[in-house]
């Protein structure tokens, strides 16, 4: 770095200046002695004689001058004396910025948390999940049975560890309240396969896992902190879970939040579900929803895949009832970070190339500026360079004044990225697994700084110098700015930026129309006047079938009695939650299912009588559930619309009976209801709905209420209701269904406005950039404007000629836009929702608006120019 | 003229380095200084407080050259030497000062 030279170069010379006059002294004195005086009184002659050592350094650093810190010292103060003078372009040229800049660093610190960043896990590029799948029913995961994770773990060769995992939500006792708390259930491995060491104590010692280990947690920072107040005495206390005491040995250090946020964990062995004995020893009670492993030294994740292909084909050939090769029955094996974010991936990285698109045209706009003042200030460099100064020097001293403004730019960018970025953080948190990651850090910073830096490069460097000629030229009184080459330079940076614009705005109404199109799907259900309670019950209080009934009918009863609800019922699952669906085989009486195709598959869900009723999903055909369909009763169930017309297309469905346990029990189809979705953007699943008392109990469910008034009034009531049914029952969550609705569509919201807000950034920076060309070209013509007006020519042709020429401009540019639009937004396929990328109206309306914008932005400088006064305007030239 | 002594021209401090250093090989500040007020038989006495920016200066515009070697009495010292466009701008300068000399003469011994 040349900026270092110089000042390591400074202090060196600094030394050999003290040399040469420490020299001069001492030759001075021994003068002095020569002629006779003591050495003391020589030395003092010398330096009397010599005057002040710290002036006479001062002037030869004067001197020296030429060095280039002292250049740049000159350049920025000579910058910063010229911006000032021009305090109106250093603002629109520093804002202008800072809207670009800013934008890129709120989403890199986005996509720098979520995405780059590495895990905070030992090696983290090592790790890869493990997945089942079956994607010919429908089920992208299946999960792992205890059976299928021992027989993977036996049977790998590319793993050196394995681990599994999956979440309760268990009850702890002995804090002064009973909390619901977040459990992952993992292996005693579970920590270690990952390379996370404790903060406090230990994590899970290897056996811990083994059936009858003494029960033993870890906390999670995150809870540790919240509930404990990171007292460290919490390791070693003992608390009641699942009527079992469990001790606390460990708490870990900040992690993300993934697969849940979890707030405690345990070893699989203290999980009452896991250690069941029909799920120890059922190959398809796939209890298990994620498996970790680290891979084997020199095993790459193309081999590991292979590997795991390999098990699932020997697990088929072994077990053909547990895993059915009809179902398209596969394993999976994922990089783990890719898990992490799968979602998220697309719509960050669209939203990054968005925001530097913006930039781009930002420092567009700004280079024209830049240009423009560029001609005003011709006659001064033609002038400095003809008084000797160096064109480099100028060049680096134009170069200077633009880093300048670029990094004073990016510095308002960052205070405008930090201001927004904790709405964004609040905002994504909902939907990304490591929102909490994000911050402006180090490499935030040096991002910023680099893309300031990059910046004043790209809007600096194009300066085209004057020529010889156009030196003299331009030195001639009175001659106008030159420059062919720079209008074709401002014209060229004009079209660009509406080329660019054309995709950030298709983007934007694409994705704007997929949002919309969402808010229009017609969920199945009447959302509106429908209030959910979620409640999950307490395992130890409610372990057998019976109890939990008696819960829910009393709860029913108690909501019932609110003044002002019209109906009460209980899902199993909470109307469009969002949640994927799980679709379980059954069996139809007297239709078997053809050997080489999958077993038919629907979603079960278990509802009260009147669920149907007070969520608005209507009957079509037969009954809904009745009181009576309880466990002494026939089984009965109703079946959407789309399994009816799948399985009995040209058929009656009502009154056939189906059986989920191989023909022990049989249901009959005693109604038909209409198609309800439980993902607003995917299409509705095949459903299955049992009655609750046939289910056996539903361990979480929600407690739904219909009433004609403001829902969210019933919220205290509701709530009260609850607590007299069992005052120790926490309420998970508790809300409408407009706003369940509502939070399934905030990510979409969010990139929808994040796509917008940059789409409108780069329409009126677009707009200023055309308005402000061909008004500066206005201001050149004025005197050949004056001459044709002189010779005859109208006002409107004037206009015309005006507003022809930035026209011009705008549709060689939309032309482009619109082909490189077509092309870009099938890059957000992914993102979007009833409408496809390159979609023409979309493209049309994006072309119009930005046409009619710019004809706009053009009038004004074209109704100056015919303003003109041919007198004025020759006698001035 | 009591004052004569500390006043040097503006300018001509350049031209006696110049001049000092075009018949010497090189030189060091100290023999510079002396080497002037030498020829002068003592009438110019260099300010060293100018004598080293001057030095400076002209080595900044490339006129002189600087080394370190070793001097008379054995230490370490700046020799100072002119450049070819040091010796074209003494013969420059030189020419310019008799002009200018000349003139002034002319116009103090006109009657």
């Amino acid at each position: 770095m040349p900026f270092l030279r110089a000042l390591f170069h400074r202090s060196a010379s600094e030394r050999d200046l003290q040399r040469e006059l420490q020299h001069h002294l001492e030759r001075e004195a021994e003068e002095n002695r020569r002629a006779g005086m003591s050495p003391a009184e020589a030395r003092l002659a010398a330096e009397r004689a010599f005057g002040g050592v710290a002036q006479v350094q001062e002037e030869v650093r004067d001197a020296w001058g030429i060095r280039f810190v002292d250049h740049l010292h000159q350049d920025i103060s000579y910058g910063l004396r010229g911006l000032r003078r021009n305090p109106g372009y250093m603002i629109v040229v520093i804002l202008t910025l800072a809207l670009g800049i800013g934008a890129n660093t709120a989403i890199f610190s986005v996509v720098h948390g979520v995405l780059l960043r590495p895990l905070a896990y030992a090696q983290p590029d090592r790790l890869v999940t493990v997945n089942q799948a079956a994607p010919k029913v429908g089920q992208p995961t299946l999960g792992f049975s205890v059976p299928d994770f021992m027989d993977f773990r036996e049977r790998n060769r590319a793993f050196s560890a394995m681990a599994e995992y999956h979440s309760m939500w268990f009850i702890l006792l002995g804090r002064p309240e009973p909390e619901r708390v977040q459990t992952g259930v993992v292996s005693d491995n579970f920590f270690d396969l990952l390379g996370v060491k404790p903060l406090l104590g230990r994590t899970f010692l290897p056996g811990e896992d083994k059936p009858g280990a003494a029960p033993v947690l870890v906390l999670s920072y995150e809870y540790w902190q919240k509930s404990f107040g990171g007292d460290p005495h919490v390791v070693g206390q003992s608390f009641e879970m699942n009527n079992k005491p469990h001790l606390v040995v460990g708490v870990l250090p900040p992690l993300p939040a993934f697969p849940n946020a979890d707030q405690v964990f345990m070893p699989a062995s203290a999980c009452p579900f896991r250690g069941a004995e029909h799920v120890l020893s059922n190959r398809q009670g796939r209890i298990i929803s994620n498996v970790f492993a680290r891979l084997k030294d020199g095993v790459s994740a193309a081999q590991a895949s292979d590997d795991g292909r390999r098990i699932g084909v020997e697990l088929c050939g072994a077990f053909p009832q547990d895993y059915p090769r009809d179902d398209g029955y596969q394993v999976e094996v994922q990089d783990l970070a890719r898990s992490f974010t799968g979602n998220a991936r697309a719509p960050l990285f669209i939203l990054l190339a968005t925001s530097g698109f913006v930039l781009l045209i930002a420092c567009a706009n700004v280079a024209n500026l830049a240009l423009a003042r560029l001609v005003r200030r011709d006659r001064e460099i033609a002038v400095r360079i003809a008084l000797g100064a160096g064109r480099r020097r100028i060049f680096r001293q134009l170069l200077t004044e633009n880093l300048l403004l670029a990094l004073t730019g990016g510095a308002a960018g960052l205070a405008f990225a930090a201001g927004g970025l904790h709405l964004l953080i609040a905002y994504a948190s909902r939907f990304l697994p490591r929102a909490d990651e994000i911050s402006i850090n180090g490499p935030v910073l040096l991002f910023t700084l680099g893309v300031s830096v990059l910046t004043g490069l790209l809007f600096g460097s194009r300066v085209p110098m004057p020529g010889a000629d156009a030196l003299a030229n331009t030195l001639k009184d009175g001659a106008r700015g030159s420059g062919v080459g720079r209008s074709r330079l401002r014209a060229l940076l004009v079209a660009g930026q509406v080329a660019i614009s054309v995709p950030l705005l298709a983007g934007a109404g694409l994705s704007v129309r997929s949002l919309l199109n969402l808010q229009r799907v017609d969920p199945g259900y009447q959302v509106g006047h429908v209030l959910s309670a979620n409640l999950n019950l307490n395992w130890t209080r409610y372990n057998d079938g019976a109890k939990r009934l008696d819960f829910w009918r009393r709860a029913m009863d108690e909501a019932a009695r609110i003044p002002a609800v019209a109906s009460v019922a209980v899902s199993g699952s909470e109307p469009l939650n969002g949640l994927a669906n799980f679709p379980s085989p059954f069996l139809i009486e007297n239709q078997p299912v053809p050997a080489g195709t999958p077993a038919p598959h629907a979603t079960l869900l278990v509802s009260s009588e009147d669920y149907f009723k007070t969520v608005g999903e209507p009957l079509l055909r037969g009954r809904s559930f009745r009181a009576s369909d309880d466990a002494k009763a026939p089984g009965a169930v109703v079946i959407n619309q789309s399994l009816a017309s799948r399985l009995w297309p040209t058929s009656d469905p009502l009154g056939r009976r189906v059986s989920f346990d191989n023909g022990a029990n049989w249901f009959t189809i005693v109604g038909i209801v209409a198609n309800a979705r439980a993902q607003l953007d995917a299409d509705p699943v095949d459903e299955i709905q049992i009655p609750l008392q046939q289910s056996g109990g539903l361990l979480s469910g929600s407690l739904l209420v219909r009433t004609e008034a403001d829902p969210a009034a019933l919220l205290h009531d509701l709530r009260e209701a609850i607590r007299r049914v069992d005052p120790q029952q926490p309420v998970t969550s508790i809300e409408t269904l407009s706003q369940v609705r509502s939070y399934t569509l905030a990510p979409r919201r969010l990139i929808a406005s994040l796509l917008g807000l940059f789409a409108l950034v780069a329409l009126v920076i677009t707009a200023t950039g055309i308005g402000g060309v061909l008004a500066f070209t206005v201001s050149q013509r004025t005197p050949e404007i004056g001459i044709r007006m002189a010779l005859g020519a109208s006002r409107s042709r004037v206009l015309w000629m005006v507003l022809g020429e930035g026209i011009r401009l705008v549709v060689a540019g939309l032309v482009v836009g619109a082909v490189g639009a077509y092309f870009l937004t099938r890059l957000m396929t992914s993102i979007l929702y009833g409408v496809p990328p390159g979609d023409p109206l979309t493209l049309v309306t994006v072309v119009a608006v930005l046409l009619a914008v710019a004809v706009l932005a053009c009038v004004l400088p074209a109704r100056r120019a015919t303003a003109v006064n041919p007198m004025v305007a020759l006698r001035a030239s | 003229m009591p004052d004569f002594k500390s006043e040097l021209l503006q300018g001509t401090l350049d031209l006696l380095i110049l001049r000092v250093l075009a018949a010497a090989d090189s030189m060091h500040g100290w023999g510079i200084a002396q080497r002037i007020q030498q020829q002068s038989r003592d009438a110019l006495v260099v300010n060293q407080g100018s004598l080293y920016p001057a030095l400076h200066r002209l080595e900044a515009q490339g006129l002189i050259a600087a080394e370190w070697g070793v001097s008379e009495n054995n230490r370490q010292a700046r020799f100072y030497h002119l450049t070819r466009a040091g010796r074209k701008q003494f013969a420059q300068e030189t020419a310019y000062w008799e002009r200018f000399t000349t003139a002034v003469r002319l116009v103090l011994d006109s009657p």
